[in-house]
């Protein structure tokens, strides 16, 4: 400010105030304000720069009572409060924001976990939409895909009512098997990670005469059985 | 808007945060981490009957129903917990004398079962460089855990009775 008899109260002001982090915008409030006044006594009154100096100071009173008083309302206490929490947000805003979109991503550009089957290769594909619980973990069936050449796909997809995404993913969506007595070994599988899961199981030589599929899942206490009505037969329809 | 109400608006905007964080795979403590890593993989609630420390993280051995388990919860972030590895376990077999299964994961394994037969007093287990690790105090179900750090695998599993005669053997 290059006055030094402000600059000595401005000084003075802030060695009572105990939050430091307040001290800049403090510092800055009195200056504006001892200046506003001198501009006053300066063109308002006639008064030179080093009398409107002391008449400002003057006005503003004793800068230990000032000092006290801003601590007071600066309070060290709430002061540092705000900034740890302020800290704590940051850093919680960095995690959820990096964790939820890897998710977000993962749901968004998961597509089709089917889109590799070419249609002229369907027998045909049947929309199933049959739902199961176990735990937190909701299992939709989506569709089932029987191909020429005896692949059965189940199309599915998974999402944890709790944990949105984060848990263990579904290692296994059960037994595989038909109405005539036939048990599937799942031949291949694929996932999408994120919220939603997406993911097709396929099973091997799957008999087209089967008129139901079955999945039986039943590990550690949990159990859940699906039952799908097939076409029988190998025409497209 | 005061500085009060700021406090009061992190507050607020840190417990939405923290409910979030906390469902999903961080947790304040090992046991919060250790339940929610069996019901995401659809496995117990078990009964806990061993903590064990390792750098880094916690064993936690465990008996649920017919199976028994030893779910390894890590550290996160210093002062957080988070799902580890080998979560559900093997079911166990009242035939034998002994069941037991064993893991290993970055230089640090670890070898858990249960005990059948009422005559073994003491296990003992020999590493591949000669070490043996044995023990005699059983935790509750009649269950034990070995841990180590370090490149050498098992070499065998013995059980002794109060005789010193072998009543399990198991080479690796």
């Amino acid at each position: 400010m290059n006055l030094l008899k402000s600059d000595k109260f401005i000084k003075e002001v802030l060695s009572y105030i105990k939050f430091p982090f307040d001290r800049e915008d403090i510092k800055k409030e009195l200056e504006a304000h001892i200046l506003d006044k001198m501009e006053y006594y300066i063109d308002d009154r006639g008064i030179d720069k080093i009398t409107a100096e002391e008449l400002t100071l003057r006005d503003m009173g004793d800068p230990k009572e000032i000092g006290i008083a801003l601590n007071k309302e600066h309070n060290f206490i709430l002061g540092w409060i705000y900034k740890i929490t302020n800290a704590i947000v940051t850093i919680f805003l960095i995690i959820t924001v990096f964790t939820a979109g890897i998710s977000l991503i993962s749901t968004i550009f998961s597509g089709n976990p089917a889109k590799h089957i070419s249609k002229e290769d369907i027998v045909y594909d049947i929309k199933v939409n049959e739902k199961v619980k176990i735990d937190d973990r909701v299992i939709k069936f989506k569709n089932v895909i029987y191909e020429k050449n005896g692949d059965m796909n189940i199309v599915y997809e998974y999402y944890d009512t709790k944990l949105l995404g984060m848990g263990w993913s579904l290692g296994h969506i059960g037994t595989i098997k038909d109405n005539l007595g036939n048990e599937y070994f799942e031949g291949s599988g694929s996932s999408s990670g994120g919220i939603i899961t997406k993911g097709v199981e396929t099973m091997n030589d799957f008999s087209s005469e089967a008129d139901t599929l079955i999945i039986e899942y039943d590990m550690y206490n949990r159990y859940y059985k699906v039952e799908i009505p097939l076409k029988v037969g190998d025409s497209n329809e | 808007m005061s500085r009060k109400k700021k406090v009061v608006r992190n507050i607020i905007i840190l417990i939405v945060l923290s409910i979030l964080t906390f469902t999903r795979g961080i947790y304040l403590t090992p046991i919060a981490a250790h339940e929610a890593s069996e019901r995401s993989i659809h496995y117990g609630p078990s009964k806990v009957v061993h903590i064990e420390d390792f750098d880094g993280g916690k064993y936690i051995l465990c008996k649920y129903d017919k199976w028994i388990s030893c779910n390894t919860i890590n550290r996160t972030m210093y002062f957080f917990w988070t799902f580890g590895n080998q979560v559900t376990g093997i079911e166990v077999d009242k035939e034998k004398p002994l069941n037991f299964t064993w893991s290993h994961s970055n230089d640090r394994y670890k070898i858990y079962g249960i005990i059948n037969d009422n005559n073994i007093n003491r296990v003992e287990l020999h590493l591949e460089d000669g070490t043996t690790l044995s023990q005699t105090k059983f935790y509750d179900d009649n269950m034990f855990l070995f841990t180590w750090e370090g490149e050498s695998g098992i070499g065998d599993v013995k059980a002794y009775d109060s005789q010193g005669n072998i009543l399990f053997e198991d080479y690796r």
